[in-house]
């Protein structure tokens, strides 16, 4: 525990500080489970390390009879303040029909 | 918890007095003034394909705005049908942009006026075929006859 120590450094003070209010795979998994029925999750952190972009695949039933963009706004508002901490953010939104379908033709393209 | 409870004493507040409404409001929203309001739908409605970037289509700043302009230009999107904006000279821009569309992210693609989405979703619609579609439709790309030729089914 950082406050054991006698004389925290400086920078670990920083990267608790930071660690509190940087958004984290777990973070985003956790409010998504919150907001949507999930049906299935991925959660992918395409940062290459700095913990800024983030990419998302959600297949829920939420999204049954809504378009794309209807789906895209729906996580955008639901995850607004995460969002807004990022500097990327990228999804792919499907039903469980699509899904599979999805699934399917990733299959076959893998052929 | 605290939420809902704040939420429903505004509305009843709403009822009463209208000066609390316009502060609940103003509490809630950052609101975008007419006059940028505006002058973003003169951007939206200057030419028929508009693209919110960062950077410029010869030199994207970002990935994701450089794919966007790569999609465009497969899809033959002629230049003069075509006017983007760099975001990342305009930080007014940059910021009422993603209220005006209520849109968190950049890039962001307009045609004909109406939003069509950002990065992800202008790529699946061109994987799709979607987004030639809309192209077509709204006069931005010539339609292409389907030649029967290379369409018949295979015989047995």
């Amino acid at each position: 525990m950082m406050f054991l120590e006698p004389i925290p450094k400086l920078d670990q003070i920083l990267s608790s500080v930071l660690q509190a209010t940087m958004i984290s795979i777990a973070k985003l998994e956790k409010a998504i489970h919150s907001k949507f029925i999930v049906h299935h999750l991925e959660v992918e952190d395409i940062s290459s390390g700095c913990g800024e972009s983030y990419s998302i695949l959600l297949v829920s039933d939420d999204f049954e009879g809504k378009s794309t963009l209807q789906r895209h706004r729906q996580i955008n508002e639901a995850l607004k303040e995460e969002i807004a901490q990022m500097h990327a953010f990228s999804q792919k939104t499907f039903t469980p029909k699509q899904y599979e379908e999805y699934l399917e033709k990733q299959k076959e393209q893998a052929k | 918890m605290f939420r809902p409870a704040l939420r429903s004493s505004t509305r009843l507040l709403r009822g009463t007095t209208p000066s609390s409404f316009l502060t609940g409001r103003l509490a809630a929203y950052r609101f975008i003034s007419q006059e940028v309001r505006s002058k973003i739908q003169k951007a939206i409605d200057s030419k028929p394909v508009v693209l919110f970037m960062k950077g410029t289509p010869d030199a994207p700043q970002c990935g994701f705005s450089r794919a966007a302009v790569q999609v465009l230009e497969i899809q033959g999107v002629p230049p003069e049908k075509l006017q983007t904006y760099n975001v990342l000279q305009d930080e007014e821009l940059r910021q009422s942009i993603k209220e005006f569309s209520e849109w968190p992210t950049i890039p962001q693609i307009y045609v004909n006026g109406e939003f069509v989405g950002g990065c992800d979703i202008l790529l699946s619609m061109h994987q799709s075929g979607t987004l030639e579609n809309l192209l077509e439709n709204n006069g931005v790309i010539p339609k292409v006859e389907e030649s029967s030729a290379t369409n018949t089914a295979p015989s047995s």
